[in-house]
């Protein structure tokens, strides 16, 4: 037999195999390997802003706002705490296009214009709640009306969203995800899983 | 001194695999020539890396795909990822034209197994309605066989290759020797009960598929294990639990001590002993040094894929062949065909909402044929199926609202999303063709590949009624929010996308009008055997390759007892 793949652990193959015979209930086997994944601490992921790639400063404290706006630290961990700038910073700086770019700092700039005209005063530098208040009020305008010109604002939250479900806090604490699953359970209570399955 | 073999086969992939297979069990000295690289499974396959370990969604850069994948990856964006994309050609490298109005997607893989390792894995058998289809309509030629001549063979490759599936007694869609299919969900069956209560000429039924549920002795013992239900299947299998020429057949061919590989051999040509009648050689081009070689057999197996297929014959002329080798027809290279998707309906339908799934199940629902064989009220010729499955609802950034309600609202899963789509038979038609590039060259100094091909009216309404008839059964099925109504505007697939290459060495009963006798034999050079999707007298609506399988088994077996009987 070939040796195992990288990442491949004898862990998962165990799990998959007992999994596959029928050895481990779905509840059973979602608990314990809820219980038994070993975290991986996002925390050195982080850096800092001097390592950004793709975004300014102001484009990148916007994000940083944004991400801990919408997905803010709650009993699991937020979009910051799992590197969500970072994320987007290097998904601009590796993956788009320049045109993407392009479009993406746009979206940013209209905004970082349109937070500030609905908050009556500069955004970034706005208390806390403000900000709360203004991003509140344009992200019910932008999901109430889709011909409201927000589409840039609706783009980029899904973006922060998916980079924020697709870290290991995001897909194993905030939401489900079972490497290998070992088995096929077509209709079981919701409660047995008890989240949104990532994927 | 010289490597005597008895057979080569041209091509690694799923047809070739089982042309290696058999014949090295049947004792035969095998050589396989793969013109990509070796495949190392634990160096190659990415299937257990998590969704965190692949940066930026897995995706492939936009400036490389504008660059070296601008056909594959638009065409298999599920498939061709940053971690995956080794499993692809760079179109940059692999060029080909078309006609300018004619763009046809050649997606493909050149390494040991081919596409095998990339397939959808969908498995289904060809019904005897579909070998008498030209004869019945007139559209092609008829074939040479018919259902019951390649049945037993159906079981023999589902037996080792491992089918999941369900006995439903259709005669359009034979039941074969099956592994526990996977259940369908709460939504399925409450979306079957619903369609065939209102549809009674239809069913519903469980994706045939080639994973193994339940392996035998026989797949364990080449390493196989049970399908993970991880659905990770374009990475690569480490637990080889779907079919692949790597999991399966080549481990076969090669434990008989009879088989050999070698990787980076671009085949050149075929020579011709216009004295024995009979193809002498192989000659190969190496890759990486570009040096030239010659292998000899008793018979050669071409498995090369359709396309490359004939390509190869094409480039194989001589003076009793100046049109290509085993093409007196001069049919080598037309009849290029593929299947055609259009109709695609999702919808959310009401109810289970306190109900969920566990795994990643690799296939959901098929709906068999029923155009022309229990509904006769159609206004174009042949049929489609449709493939599809249930989900709900995911995490999603496309919701209002922020902060921990943001949190909450996406832990709990949206509501039951139904799609379907068709996939239907497009008609053998002689002006779909493959030909070698009158001036263009690859690299290796071989004529690149000029392929015209359009869909026909009958694909056109065809697919423009798949729509109508998903929609309506979504509808009888309760369902609302549907993404396309009934007379939505059909975007057809582009000949090529839905990568099901078949047609160009057609077999058939005249060597006047076809390339291929009823065992896949060349009509015009007994010791030629053509066993991919080139050999397709007709498609089907069924997605192929366990019909390339069968037929592989079914000829090797046969080029075998020749061979034995020196009657070859």
């Amino acid at each position: 037999m070939d040796q195992l793949p990288q990442n491949f652990t004898r862990r998962d193959i165990i799990i998959g195999m007992l999994t596959s015979v029928g050895a481990l209930s779905t509840v059973g086997c979602a608990q314990k390997m809820e219980a038994s994944i070993e975290r991986q601490q996002a925390a050195n992921k982080l850096g800092s802003t001097q390592n950004l790639s793709f975004y300014d400063d102001s484009e990148f404290a916007l994000i940083e706002r944004l991400s801990a706006i919408i997905i803010p630290a709650t009993e699991t961990p937020g979009a910051v705490d799992v590197g969500v700038p970072f994320l987007m910073d290097q998904l601009h700086a590796i993956w788009a296009s320049s045109s993407r770019k392009a479009e993406h700092r746009k979206a940013l700039g209209a905004i970082q214009a349109n937070l500030t005209a609905i908050a009556e005063e500069d955004f970034l530098n706005a208390t806390e709640a403000n900000q709360i208040s203004a991003l509140k009020t344009l992200d019910t305008r932008a999901f109430s009306n889709k011909s409201s010109g927000l589409g840039n604002y609706r783009y980029v939250k899904d973006l922060i969203s998916r980079c924020y479900y697709a870290t290991e806090p995001g897909a194993t604490q905030e939401l489900r995800y079972e490497r290998v699953p070992g088995k096929w359970e077509p209709c079981i209570p919701f409660e047995d899983v008890g989240r949104t399955w990532y994927k | 001194m010289m490597e005597k073999f008895d057979a080569i086969v041209i091509g690694s992939g799923i047809s070739g695999g089982w042309s290696a297979k058999e014949l090295a069990e049947q004792g035969l000295k095998v050589l396989v020539l793969e013109r990509g690289r070796k495949i190392t499974p634990h160096k190659d396959y990415v299937d257990m890396r998590a969704p965190w370990e692949n940066p930026n969604f897995d995706q492939i850069a936009e400036d490389e795909i504008k660059q070296h994948y601008y056909i594959q990856q638009p065409h298999v964006k599920y498939a061709v990822k940053e971690s995956t994309k080794h499993f692809w050609v760079k179109d940059s490298e692999h060029q080909y034209e078309t006609p300018e109005d004619k763009p046809y997607a050649w997606l493909r893989g050149y390494h040991t197994g081919g596409r095998s390792l990339l397939w959808g894995r969908q498995s289904y058998r060809l019904g005897p309605q579909d070998f008498t289809a030209n004869k019945e309509d007139g559209h092609g030629v008829d074939w040479p066989i018919r259902y019951e001549d390649l049945a037993p063979w159906y079981d023999h490759v589902e037996k080792f290759a491992g089918i999941a599936g369900s006995t439903e007694n259709l005669p359009q869609l034979p039941d074969g020797v099956f592994q526990p299919h996977f259940e369908f969900t709460c939504m399925e069956k409450l979306f079957k009960k619903r369609v065939e209560s209102q549809f009674s000429g239809r069913k519903v039924i469980p994706a045939r598929v080639a994973h193994l549920t339940k392996p035998t002795e026989e797949q364990m013992a080449l390493g196989r294990g049970p399908c993970q239900v991880r659905n990770h299947c374009n990475k690569g299998c480490s637990f080889g639990a779907y079919f692949s020429s790597n999991s399966a057949t080549l481990p076969a061919a090669t434990r008989t001590g009879n088989c050999k590989i070698v990787n980076d051999a671009i085949v050149h040509s075929l020579d011709y002993d216009p004295i024995t009648n009979r193809v002498t050689g192989v000659k190969v081009i190496d890759a990486n040094t570009k040096e030239m070689k010659t292998y000899h057999s008793k018979v050669v197996f071409l498995n090369a894929s359709a396309i490359a297929s004939a390509m190869i014959l094409l480039q194989s002329k001589s003076e009793t062949f100046p049109n290509g080798l085993a093409n007196h027809s001069g049919q080598v290279g037309r009849n290029l065909m593929d299947h055609v998707s259009g109709g695609f309906v999702s919808a959310l339908i009401p109810g289970f909402e306190n109900k969920y799934y566990y795994g990643r199940r690799p296939g959901g629902l098929y709906i068999p044929r029923y155009a022309n064989i229990t509904e006769q009220d159609k206004p174009y010729i042949r049929g489609f199926g449709y493939q599809g499955g249930s989900f709900r609802d995911g995490a999603t950034g496309k919701r209002a609202g922020i902060g921990e309600e943001f949190k909450l609202a996406n832990r709990v899963p949206g509501g039951w999303r139904v799609s379907i789509y068709s996939f239907g038979e497009v008609l053998p038609n002689e002006e779909n063709r493959v030909t070698l590039h009158n001036t263009k060259k690859d690299k290796w100094g071989l004529p690149i590949a000029y392929i015209s091909a359009s869909m026909g009216k009958n694909e056109e309404i065809m697919m423009r009624e798949s729509q109508k008839d998903a929609y309506f059964m979504l509808k009888a099925a309760g369902a609302i929010e549907f993404n396309r109504g009934p007379d939505a505007e059909v975007n057809m697939s582009k000949p090529g996308d839905r990568i099901h290459e078949m047609g160009t060495a057609r077999m058939g009963r005249d060597p006047k009008t076809s390339v291929l006798n009823e065992w896949c034999q060349a009509h015009d050079v007994p010791n030629l055997f053509i066993t991919d999707g080139a050999a397709m007298t007709s498609g089907g609506c069924q997605n192929p390759s366990l019909t390339y399988m069968a037929l592989s088994a079914r000829s090797a077996n046969y080029a075998a007892k020749l061979i034995k009987e020196n009657r070859i």
